[in-house]
């Protein structure tokens, strides 16, 4: 049904100090408002559209649609131009903002920072987000440009390195494949294939405005009932292929100009939200943390024993994919992924220590209350909430609603051979 | 902005910014002396090995552990350089008091002015040497990390195309050491290198954060206990400005396996501190923003690259122009380079261009008091550089800039350097 009036609601969170009020516009949108007093207030404006959805079915529609592998990013790169011939960044410039934008696997996003003239910049934000305009030209012009910014990124190696575990860990998924796209892949984009995409995915109840300032509810209410037509009603089915818990291959070699070998450990995790976003998070948070956060055993015992000069872990939880990785340089991968996995295996038996669970909720709870100190990191933070679907506030109380006995059971569940992948870079001879 | 600024001790300040502001407060002490080639080694290797432990929390393990429980208190220990500076840098990043959880009440701010305290008088030293075990593992990867700066393309192309312009002077040489260096301090010179820069080096101390009245006694109580009774009154290290040893323009191509080619063109452009607004409008007009000349003409309108920027080293006087490139247009790229430079230095300023430029730099240091780390770090940086750090009268500085003012900035701007690694796998 569509909603006549736009409807609003305040939520506060006691334990981080916040407040926020979202609208849930007339048009389809849902706007996040944050006021805060800061120098400079963040607006991002995005839709849960990312690299990986290139197969899809609308409505209605009998066939579903593919499309190639990189077009979600270089529709992003053409939504700057607009249909008078100017570009939006010409127009934020006239304010002294700074604009820029963004594509990951699950989403693509719009934004601004601004000291003054938050108005004029919030209606340029959402006239380019809304007016697409492609021609042959245009987008000959950028196959060039993108093709030298995938051979940039085919220059580093720690994404060569985090390709390469996707390509491990996943049978066919489309994580496997650069966000950029390919040179050929991005040669076949057409301005009726970029079309087609917008006209799907950026439909305004596939998205959200977050902001985050000084700014009002209301002048934010008027510019949206303004510049934003009610939106159709909006039912993709995104075709992703079926994965299967186990991994595909245990290990991908590739060979790189790098002083030292670099690895990456991935745990494939197939488990689904199940309705509750924000505790399936913090579990596997809490568990990524405890055992192998900076405080953690393994951390200690491989730095101490000059196996390695430090590491980097995280847990992914975007979209389907669960993943849980953990990245560093060393001279031997292969003695490393060892200390690994009989470091999970025996926490898989024993559980985490009551002293590593409380230490690595503390460490969460206090990077997620700082993540609220600048007007981008709050307005960002709504924004991936959306995405994920998530209620954001509710995160921080989960952290101190997860128990030690959840934590375990994700071990138990998750450490398993069949599970493991290892992508190394080798120098090259 | 309130800044009160008071001497801690002999060549040393501390400056405190109270603010209730945000969730976390911010310290720093840092350490500044003229950067060579000896010293830069003995540092860097220092840093890393006194992050391994202290003499109550003797491993990597307890450290993080103890720091992770104060709610994930962050500290580091760095090297870097402002010029012909090097830095020697300890910060600490922690969750302000009021937003410890209820039921776990703790003292954050005193337990992180323990912890700094700790971190300076107890290190962990046998027989006035550091422990042999962790010099020798931290030599290992430091020897590593300088080897490893070839992984990381932009940054190398830029590391060496520095290096090529910058030649004797003394900002040449890396802050963080050398392997040469590197390769043969011993636990007992660091250890004497980390008494003499308490000592010796001139010191600036920040904290901004939640602020009590007794909050300034217990930071000045902490600083006069790092700081030796003996200490000099060292004042700040100056930099030496980039002065081009020849009329000519130095052309090196070296190769790395890469599959696009890296561009830096290396300039000199003499610069006073007073001069910063004209600076700051020259460059982002040029190169900061996706209207400026080198994006609008390099990237957009000829489409030879996917960026192209440029960046001043306001303490040298040198810009370096940047460029991720194929070969085939790396002449092309040079000759648009050349051409927005002149073209600016003749006096093609618009007053377009002009006020955007403006907006855009109020706009920046408006930000500037949105985070303690952005504030505090470009605070230091300031005092380094001589350069006023009144943040209104900046901004009234940049309002009087004039596009005559960045004509003549440009016109200073001489190619004394182009480096290209060139990538053989295109």
């Amino acid at each position: 049904m569509i909603q006549a009036n736009n409807l609003t609601e305040t939520k506060k969170s006691r334990l981080l100090g916040e407040e926020y009020t979202l609208i849930r516009h007339k048009s389809g949108l849902d706007i996040y408002v944050v006021k805060k007093d800061f120098s400079a207030t963040y607006a991002v404006f995005g839709t849960r559209y990312g690299s990986l959805d290139n197969c899809f079915r609308i409505k209605g529609e009998e066939r579903p649609v593919e499309v190639p592998e990189g077009i979600a990013h270089f529709l992003e790169h053409k939504m700057f131009e607009m249909e008078d011939g100017r570009d939006a960044f010409e127009l934020y410039a006239e304010t002294g903002a700074e604009a820029n934008a963004y594509t990951s696997i699950d989403r693509t996003a719009y934004l601004f920072s601004c000291t003054s003239d938050f108005e004029t910049n919030l209606r340029t934000l959402l006239r380019m987000v809304t007016s697409p305009f492609f021609t042959e030209q245009t987008v000959k012009k950028e196959q060039g440009i993108i093709g030298e910014e995938i051979r940039m990124c085919e220059d580093r190696p720690w994404d060569a390195l985090h390709y390469g575990l996707m390509r491990a860990v996943y049978k066919a998924h489309p994580v496997r494949i650069p966000i950029t796209g390919t040179v050929e892949s991005i040669a076949e984009i057409t301005p009726e294939l970029l079309y087609n995409c917008y006209n799907t995915f950026y439909n305004l109840r596939n998205m959200a405005l977050c902001i985050c300032g000084n700014v009002d509810v209301e002048s934010v209410a008027a510019i949206a009932d303004e510049m934003l037509e009610i939106a159709p009603s909006c039912e993709i089915e995104r075709i992703l292929p079926e994965e299967s818990p186990e991994v595909d291959h245990s290990r991908e070699i590739i060979e790189m100009q790098v002083s030292k070998p670099m690895f990456s450990i991935g745990v494939k995790d197939c488990e689904s939200a199940e309705g509750e976003p924000c505790h399936y998070e913090a579990v596997r948070n809490l568990l990524c943390e405890s055992l192998f956060g900076m405080s953690g055993d393994l951390y200690s015992e491989l730095y101490e024993s000059g196996a390695v000069g430090g590491y980097g872990a995280a847990y992914f939880t975007e979209r389907d994919i669960g993943l849980l990785n953990i990245y560093g340089d060393c001279d031997d991968p292969e003695a490393v992924f060892e200390k690994f996995r009989e470091y999970a295996e025996r926490v898989a038996q024993t559980g985490v220590s009551e002293e590593q669970f409380i230490r690595a909720r503390r460490v969460l709870y206090a990077q997620t209350v700082r993540s609220f100190e600048s007007s981008s990191d709050i307005a960002e933070a709504f924004f991936s909430a959306f995405a994920a679907g998530q209620e954001l506030f509710d995160y921080a109380e989960e952290i101190y609603r997860v128990t030690k006995e959840e934590v375990d059971m994700l071990a138990r569940r998750l450490f398993r051979p069949e599970r493991y992948a290892m992508c190394v870079l080798k120098p090259v001879e | 902005m309130t800044v009160n600024r008071i001497t801690a001790a002999p060549g040393a300040q501390l400056s405190v910014i109270p603010t209730d502001k945000f969730k976390s407060n911010y310290f720093a002490l840092n350490f500044y002396l003229p950067l060579e080639k000896q010293s830069a080694g003995e540092l860097s290797l220092l840093s890393r090995v006194m992050l391994r432990g202290t003499e109550p929390h003797p491993s990597i393990g307890e450290l993080n552990r103890y720091t992770d429980m104060l709610y994930n208190l962050t500290f580091s220990l760095a090297v870097s350089a402002i010029g012909s500076v090097q830095t020697f840098s300890f910060r600490m990043d922690f969750l302000g008091d009021r937003f410890v959880p209820q039921a776990e009440k703790a003292d954050i701010l005193d337990s992180a002015l323990d912890f700094a305290q700790e971190f300076f008088c107890r290190p962990l030293v046998r027989d006035g040497a550091f422990l042999s075990e962790y010099v020798e593992s931290e030599r290992k990867l430091l020897i590593d990390r300088i080897e490893g700066e070839i992984n990381n393309k932009d940054r190398y192309a830029m590391r060496r195309g520095r290096m090529h312009l910058l030649g004797e002077h003394p900002a040449a040489i890396s802050p963080n050491g050398d392997i040469e260096t590197v390769s043969c301090v011993t636990g007992a010179q660091l250890y004497e290198r980390f008494r003499s820069i308490l000592v010796n080096a001139h010191a600036e101390a920040l904290y901004v954060g939640e602020f009590s009245p007794d909050t300034e006694g217990k930071l000045l109580d902490v600083l006069r206990k790092i700081l030796p009774e003996n200490r000099v009154d060292a004042p700040m290290p100056e930099t030496d400005s980039f002065k081009p040893a020849s009329d000519g323009v130095g052309e090196i191509v070296e190769e790395a396996k890469t599959r696009q080619g890296r561009m830096v063109l290396g300039y000199s452009l003499p610069y006073t501190g007073e001069e910063s607004p004209v600076a700051n409008a020259f460059i982002e007009i040029f190169s900061a923003s996706p209207v400026s000349r080198l994006f609008a003409n390099v990237r957009e309108k000829l489409n030879l690259c996917y960026y192209c920027s440029a960046s001043m080293d306001f303490s040298l006087g040198i810009m370096t122009v940047m460029s991720g490139i194929s070969e085939k247009n790396v002449e092309k790229a040079r000759a648009e380079i050349s051409r927005q430079l002149n073209g600016m230095a003749s006096g093609d300023v618009s007053d377009t261009e002009l006020d955007r430029a403006r907006s855009a730099i109020v706009s920046s240091i408006k930000t500037l008091k949105d985070t303690p780390s952005s504030l505090g770090e470009w605070y230091l940086r300031r005092i380094v550089q001589g350069a006023p750090s009144d943040i209104d009268a900046l901004m009234d500085g940049v309002g009087r800039v004039s596009a005559e003012q960045v004509a003549e900035f440009a016109s200073r701007a001489r190619l004394c350097m182009a480096y290209f690694l060139r990538g053989t796998d295109e």
